[in-house]
């Protein structure tokens, strides 16, 4: 190759020659920059722009413009028309009288412009020649070397860019642009505006190739995106771009395509297959339309794709997925479950009709478990009832987890289907309280020795589950009533199965309902943790008191102090007269705890003490047997130490028990046969007498004969349900007392409200019954009626 | 050819006169016709107005002639007139520094140039040098002040008449008050406000795919958390400048008061489509949010077209959603009566609002009397004040008239020692509050005399024969013998000239030397002007640095400069003072 | 440190650092789209007194950091100059011109800058005919056209 040599610049003041050496420069780099440009000829090119510029041919005017003449080329006679045009526009504003300053370029900027819209003609011309993907490659190919070529021009034409463009820029012109802007604005008008729908036809195409399992060139797709992109140019900035001509020519079409490719295909897909698979078929399109923004179309678009994409594909299709629900609920689908929930949960309020479905179920789910339970006959163990419940609870929790996503609404119909069928079912319909009361009897099971957990973490573990059922009874009261009863027996009776697991159930209940609602079992707790050490107490204080003989026959005993306003205990139903060796031990406690705490009074709960007794009198036992007993059982069996036989009348003599008590109690004795009665059989009644059975044998050594007595267990029941209502009374009135205290005057319905508020966490109040205590603390003074339904709080 | 500037493109020639002064531009249009060409380019005067003039009056709407193309404005005119304009402003400045006579008309003159004043008064007022340059810099702030006062208080006026502002201009008037924020402008605050708005719009672009409710709340958060409402936990609630809405939006820390908070939560929320309004809630403004008509606060349709119970919201605080029963919960427990309670819960006007500012400006101003030392702040305790007492004459309703009275004498007190160039607008704005008043006549008595005073040259007192006596000489600085105050002498008389019941409360005969000594009459530290014994007076000589700002600052009132070799002031009193 | 050959229009041959000629944005464009082939860059219209001139500049200035953007107005008024730039722009008028195209033909714009700056200077505080003096410019007005135009221009007069 010979070396370049420097190019002859042209004249500078010489408009014809300088463009046609121009034009040639713009046209190698146009069309043959592949083989390159040397540094001769760029810097020649910039270098007759700047010239032409800066000479100072003329101001423009009408002179200058005869100088031009000559020539009768079409440039000359362009250029005439633009200095008339201009000349035109300024007279008005000249200043007096002259022509204002002007900078030169004009004539080089329009040529320019003229000659890409000529280069662009030939481009439109050749692309008639191609279509579909043969097109793309041709505009791709030629927007490139369009694009790579305006850079260079750019430069070239810096001197321009610098002072006239920016110049008529400044002066608010509109339609002068930098020279590689001017490039694009040509090539959207000359070229895009011809060929951009069959480019995009050829775009839409291909994706649909793609969107059928074919596979395309990509990087064609992603090319068109960013020549389309460059060509959003702000009306008002030149230097600023936007996003409209992308969005209105690619965005739009592409929009439109791929709702009608969706739309066919759902239809056609739902015709052929079942409910899940389409929902297979909708999830992976979903993800494949994600995937295809990033891969070649510009971010933008996303918000738009996506919510076509999940218009066609699950709105228009919802009602026949949420038709499925059901149907998969039945079947426990729950991985088909989870992907309705994640089509659905992706439109809006697509979800709503599905939780009314699902609450309706766990309820149906639940009230068929309980009335299994209940088929099962009467007298069924309240762990039955209570598991039943607790395992539809956790199948459908866990359904709520994995399938949907836990998502708190689904959360709350489950909450609300459950709170359903545990207050109201075909057990506790009769009573709804039965539900607290059965699962503080199956708690009271758990916690009394003897359970069958063992093991400390299971039973931890269950009492976790014991908790989820509380949360859903309403009549929290009626729970507590049960729980502490039972409490109080495992206390008194010692037969807790360990302070831990007591201390844990409390606990969980205080954190469920509050310190006042565990004070009381806190209390109860408490008395004996203080009666054991006052027991060390007392046997120091005997150490001390007593004397040998004293000691010697003294009975062995232990003492529980229990507050009377804690424990859930009543005083024996019966009177008695203690045997005197009890007696006399009673007596001893007592004075040493008067002495301790002068001013209390000790009410003693016989029917609640218990003790041994060896029976030294039988013959043919090598060891002597032991009964364990209750207090009465010992009082009459002491009096046989004095007498082989005695009457019914001797007995309730010397013990001062009432029949009700007595008579069961010599039942049991007869039943074991320690005592035998004549004459021989039939309930134990006055004309009767009893003796020791001196042959008595048992298997065991020791014998208990302290067994609770059914009737006993009955009528303690009614006696919690009897005080549930007054206690609840007692709460209505005082919350009462409590809103009218603070807010001095209300209206009637307001006030119902409030209690509403207050005691719902106890249990659900009736109306009728708040307004009954209303009226019963009118009565009472304590608030009285205004005019116009209010109420007022008497001070 | 030798190379000459005239063969120079224009390109070049244009460069090089935007680095020249235009009146060069004006003697190199006059060389040739070339140059007439060159120098009459449209965009090269435009360049010259806005590089030499940054404020523009209003009715030159400059933004709008600096969007259009620059061939429809005869820019070299305009610049023209703005050069006369700065000429005659500097010519008036002038002359108001050289005679204590006829300054009245003169400083009437310049307020009435409108901002076209501004350019050339903030000019002077930074002068750092020259003969007279502490005179210049006092009443070319004075002034400037002055401009903005009149910006401001026809706000207010308009307000008064019933005549729609808008919140944040109303509010921003007190800014105007406060020559510290630098605010000269009510279009500035809108500004940053709407900057505010477009920053939160591109921080949440999705805000309109949110219901009312969570669009309310998630503004509140926002600015909230860029600090932009509220205030820092180390603040004193009760801090001056808390006040300022422009301060407020300006300042590093952005604080302000739950008001301030409020109106600035407010604009951005009008900006977003809510209708938001502040709410006279006592102690403590919220903002009402109502939802459009027809819907709910979460975007659901109402049927019936029945209205939707309005959102309160406490912008201070943040983000939360303030529940309409704890405010009412509120109102029972401070005893407000049911219609009360509806009055506190309802929106607030402009006018109340500017009333209540007010009310706390002076509520901080009164905290602050109680803890001088805590006043740290920059705004100027003297202008908040005056602030406060002209939006509440303005703003206190005619039914009480007791309130006018009431705050009359401390606006008329303020006025005549700091801000006599006011006149015009206690003329135009107070006088008729009064019309029908017995006041009414007071008012105008003592402007004719202040115009009078001002129009009639001062008796001049010259040292000769018995005035040879007095010892000192106005300008000097001394403390005062017994109550150790700082002060600068600005005149004197060679006797006490006060009277009877004046001399008899002071005690002056108790002075070791009587009523029959030179008394001068001087410029206290604190701003208060005094009369004092000779003999209480201890002459020092300080050094410029060592006298508090606050005596510098005033001391241009009646004085050129600082004189280094005399340690004292030089007079500016000389049509008075002619030996001093 | 690359080092590139500039031709001047009289067929010099100057080697300058490649930073110091890339403050010609002309000679940076151009190497950032043609690559450095080692070829000497033709710099047709300028010679190589003024070259040379422009280079000392360029290298003098190597390392200042690029001027802020184009329309800033606070570039405005101020026609100081810095102490070497001054001394560098003591030339005559002759000079002083020719290095003010070849900043513009180059696009050096701080180095136009000073150029332009020293020229103003040159203006101010002249009457009209003292600059005309000064520029050797002719006065092609009419005696009348000349009297409205001193009227037009009284405002500008102390």
């Amino acid at each position: 190759m010979p070396p370049p040599v420097m190019p002859q610049t042209p004249h500078k003041d010489d408009l014809e020659e300088t463009w046609s050496f121009l034009e040639s420069g713009i046209n190698s780099v146009m069309h043959k920059l592949e083989d390159g440009v040397d540094m001769k000829h760029y810097m020649a090119l910039y270098t007759a722009v700047h010239n032409f510029c800066t000479s100072q041919k003329a101001v423009v005017s009408n002179q200058g413009l005869q100088a031009h003449r000559g020539g009768s080329s079409a440039i000359t006679r362009s250029l005439l028309q633009i200095a008339q045009s201009q000349e035109k526009e300024k007279q008005p504003l000249t200043v007096a009288g002259l022509i204002t300053a002007h900078l030169l370029g004009e004539e080089l900027y329009k040529l320019l412009g003229e000659y890409l819209s000529r280069h662009l003609e030939e481009v439109q011309q050749k692309s008639t020649a191609h279509t579909e993907e043969a097109l793309l490659g041709f505009y791709i190919r030629e927007w490139t070397r369009y694009t790579t070529a305006a850079k260079y021009i750019n430069h070239l034409f810096s001197y321009l860019n610098r002072h006239w463009v920016k110049r008529e820029i400044d002066e608010g012109k509109k339609n002068v642009y930098d020279v590689y802007t001017l490039h694009l604005v040509k090539w959207k008008d000359d070229f895009f505006e011809h060929v951009h729908s069959k480019v995009m036809d050829a775009v839409l195409s291909l994706i649909e190739k793609q969107r059928n399992g074919e596979t395309i060139e990509q990087s064609q797709i992603k090319s068109i995106v960013d020549s389309f992109v460059s060509l959003g140019l702000d009306e008002n900035d030149s230097k600023k771009s936007t996003l409209e001509v992308y969005r209105h020519y690619f965005q739009q079409p592409f929009i439109d395509a791929t709702r009608k490719y969706y739309e066919n295909e759902s239809r056609q897909f739902v015709a052929e297959n079942s409910v899940v698979e389409y929902m297979k078929k909708a999830e992976a399109r979903l993800d494949e339309e994600k995937a295809r923004v990033g891969l070649y179309l510009h971010s933008d678009v996303t918000k738009s794709l996506t919510e076509t994409c999940l218009d066609v594909l699950v709105t228009a299709h919802s009602n026949l997925l949420r038709d499925e629900f059901q149907v998969l609920l039945n079947n426990e689908r729950q991985e088909d479950l989870a992907r309705m929930y994640g089509l659905l949960s992706r439109i809006k309020e697509g979800l709503d009709p599905l939780r009314g479905i699902f609450e309706k179920h766990v309820k149906k789910a639940g009230l068929a478990a309980v009335e299994k339970v209940n088929s099962e006959g009467e007298n069924f163990e309240p762990k039955l009832y209570v598991d039943a419940l607790l395992q539809v609870h956790s199948r459908y929790q866990s359904l709520v987890e994995e399938a949907f996503n836990g998502e708190s609404e689904f959360v709350r119909s489950l909450d609300n289907a459950c709170r359903e069928f545990v207050n109201r079912n075909c057990i506790a319909q009769a009573n709804n309280t039965k539900s607290p009361e059965l699962l503080a009897k199956y708690t009271d099971s758990l916690l009394k020795k003897g359970s069958k957990a063992a093991e400390e973490s299971e039973l931890e573990e269950m009492l976790v589950q014991i908790m989820t059922v509380f949360k859903y009874i309403e009549d929290k009261d009626v729970f507590q009533k049960f729980y502490s009863k039972a409490l109080a027996k495992r206390l008194v009776h010692v037969s807790s199965v360990s302070d831990d697991a007591e201390t844990s159930m409390i606990s969980k209940l205080k954190e469920a309902c509050g310190f006042e609602y565990t004070n009381k079992l806190q209390r109860m707790f408490q008395d004996i943790q203080i009666s054991k050490d006052l027991n060390a107490s007392y046997k120091d204080w005997q150490d001390k008191v007593l004397d040998d003989d004293d000691r010697k026959r003294m009975t062995d005993a232990h003492f529980h102090v229990l507050g009377t306003g804690f424990w859930p205990l009543n005083p024996p139903t019966t009177a008695f007269s203690a045997p005197p060796e009890i007696l006399k031990t009673a007596e001893r406690f007592q004075k040493f705890y008067f002495d301790k705490h002068n001013g209390r009074k000790l009410t003693w709960l016989w029917q609640l003490c218990k003790g041994e007794m060896k029976a030294n009198y039988i013959k043919n036992a090598k060891v002597p047997y032991t009964f364990q007993v209750s207090t009465f059982q010992m009082a009459i069996l002491l009096l046989f130490n004095e007498a082989e036989t005695l009457s019914y009348t001797d007995i309730e003599k010397a013990t001062n028990l009432a029949p009700e008590v007595l008579d069961p109690n010599l039942a049991i004795f007869l039943k074991a046969k320690v005592l035998l009665a004549s004459p021989e059989g039939g309930k134990p009644d006055p004309s009767m007498s009893f003796s020791l059975n001196y042959n008595f044998k048992n298997k065991k050594v020791k014998v208990n004969l302290n067994i609770q007595i059914k009737s006993e267990q009955k009528v303690e029941t009614d006696d919690t349900h009897k005080t549930i209502e007054e206690d609840r009374k007692l709460l209505l009135q005082s919350a009462i007392v409590r809103i009218m205290k603070s807010r001095k005057k209300m209206r009637h319905v307001q006030l119902v409200q409030e209690v509403i508020n207050q005691v719902k966490s106890r249990f659900p109040p009736h109306v009728i019954d708040i307004k009954k205590n209303i009226e019963a603390l009118m009565e009472k003074d304590y608030i009285e009626r205004l005019e116009g339904e209010e109420i007022a709080y008497i001070a | 050819m030798v190379l000459s500037l005239n063969c120079l493109p224009e390109e070049i020639l244009h460069s090089i006169l935007c680095v020249s002064h235009p009146r060069s531009t004006a003697a190199l249009e006059q060389t040739s016709r070339r140059f007439k060409n060159v120098t009459n380019e449209p965009l090269l005067w435009r360049y010259y107005c806005k590089v030499y003039y940054k404020s523009w009056d209003k009715k030159h709407a400059i933004s709008q002639k600096l969007s259009e193309p620059a061939s429809s404005t005869n820019w070299k005119q305009l610049f023209i007139s703005r050069f006369h304009v700065d000429h005659s402003v500097a010519r008036l400045l002038d002359s108001i520094l050289a005679s204590q006579t006829g300054r009245i008309e003169k400083f009437r003159a310049v307020i009435n140039f409108g901002f076209d004043a501004k350019d050339t008064l903030v000019r002077h007022s930074r002068v750092e040098s020259g003969e007279d340059h502490l005179a210049r810099r006092y009443y070319a702030r004075a002034l400037l002040t002055c401009l903005h006062r009149s910006i401001a208080v026809p706000e207010w006026a308009k307000l008064r008449q019933g005549d729609p502002v808008p919140l944040e201009r109303a509010l921003a008037a007190f800014d105007l008050f406060i020559p510290e924020t630098g605010f000269g402008d009510l279009d500035e605050v809108r500004v940053i406000l709407d900057d505010i708005v477009s920053r939160f719009t591109t921080s949440c672009p999705d805000i309109d795919d949110l219901s009312p409710r969570e669009k309310a709340l998630l503004l509140a958060s926002w600015l909230h958390e860029n600090n932009i409402t509220g205030m820092e936990a180390e603040r004193q609630y009760h801090s001056l400048e808390h006040n300022f809405l422009g301060l407020a939006l300006t300042s590093p820390g952005h604080n302000s008061l739950p008001l301030v908070s409020a109106v600035i939560y407010c604009y951005a929320a009008q900006k977003l489509g809510m209708d938001a309004r502040p709410c006279g809630f006592p102690f403590h403004v919220h903002v009402i949010i109502t939802p459009s008509l027809g819907l709910d606060m979460n975007g659901n349709a109402l049927p019936g077209g029945e209205p939707a119970a309005p959102m309160y919201l406490d912008p201070f605080w943040g983000g939360q959603e303030t529940a309409v029963s704890d405010l009412r919960d509120r109102l029972v427990f401070l005893g407000a009566t049911d219609t009360e309670q509806s009055d506190f819960l309802g929106e607030s006007s402009p006018s109340q609002i500017v009333l209540r500012c007010s009310k706390n400006i002076l509520n901080s101003i009164n905290s602050l009397s109680q803890a001088p030392e805590s006043h740290t702040s920059s705004v100027d305790l003297v202008s908040a004040k005056y602030a406060a007492l002209w939006s509440s004459m303005l703003l206190s309703g005619d039914s009480r008239p007791m309130d006018l009275r009431h705050k009359l004498p401390w606006l008329m007190e303020l006025f005549a020692t700091d801000f006599p160039s006011d006149i015009f607008l206690i003329e135009k704005h107070i006088v008729p509050l009064f019309e029908g008043l017995f006041e009414h006549e007071h008012i105008l008595e003592s402007l004719h005399v202040m115009r009078a005073v001002d129009g009639i040259p001062k008796p001049v007192h010259r040292r000769s024969g018995e005035s040879n006596t007095i010892r000192y000489k106005v300008g000097q600085v001394f403390q005062h013998r017994r109550y150790h105050y700082r002060a600068i002498i600005t005149g004197w008389d060679s006797e006490c000239e006060a009277e009877e019941p004046w001399m008899r409360r002071m005690g002056i005969d108790r002075l070791q030397a009587g009523r029959h000594q030179s008394f001068y009459h001087v410029l206290v530290e604190d701003r208060s002007v005094r009369y004092v014994a000779e003999e209480n007076i201890d002459l020092i000589l300080p050094q410029m640095a060592d006298l508090p700002q606050s005596l510098t600052m005033i001391a241009g009132k009646h004085f050129k400069r600082w004189d280094e070799d005399t340690r004292s002031f030089v007079s500016n009193l000389r049509d008075e003072y002619p030996d001093d | 440190m690359s080092t590139i050959t500039l031709t001047s229009s009289d067929g010099v041959d100057i080697a300058v650092e490649r930073a110091v000629a890339e403050r010609s944005v002309l000679i940076k464009n151009m190497l950032e789209d043609l690559g450095d082939s080692g070829e000497a860059i033709p710099i047709p219209n300028v010679n190589e007194a003024v070259l040379k001139k422009v280079i000392e500049w360029c290298d003098h200035h190597k390392n200042d950091p690029p001027s802020a953007s184009d329309d800033d107005d606070n570039r405005r008024k101020t026609t100081d100059i810095d102490e070497w730039d001054q001394k560098f722009m003591q030339v005559d008028q002759e000079m002083l011109f020719e290095v003010i195209l070849a900043a513009n033909y180059l696009d050096i714009k701080a180095l136009l800058d000073v150029g332009c700056k020293t020229v103003a200077n040159m203006i101010k505080g002249k009457s009209p005919e003292e600059i005309r003096k000064t520029f050797n410019i002719q006065n092609d007005f009419t005696p009348e056209e000349e009297d409205q135009i001193r009227r037009e221009n009284e405002w500008a007069e102390e």
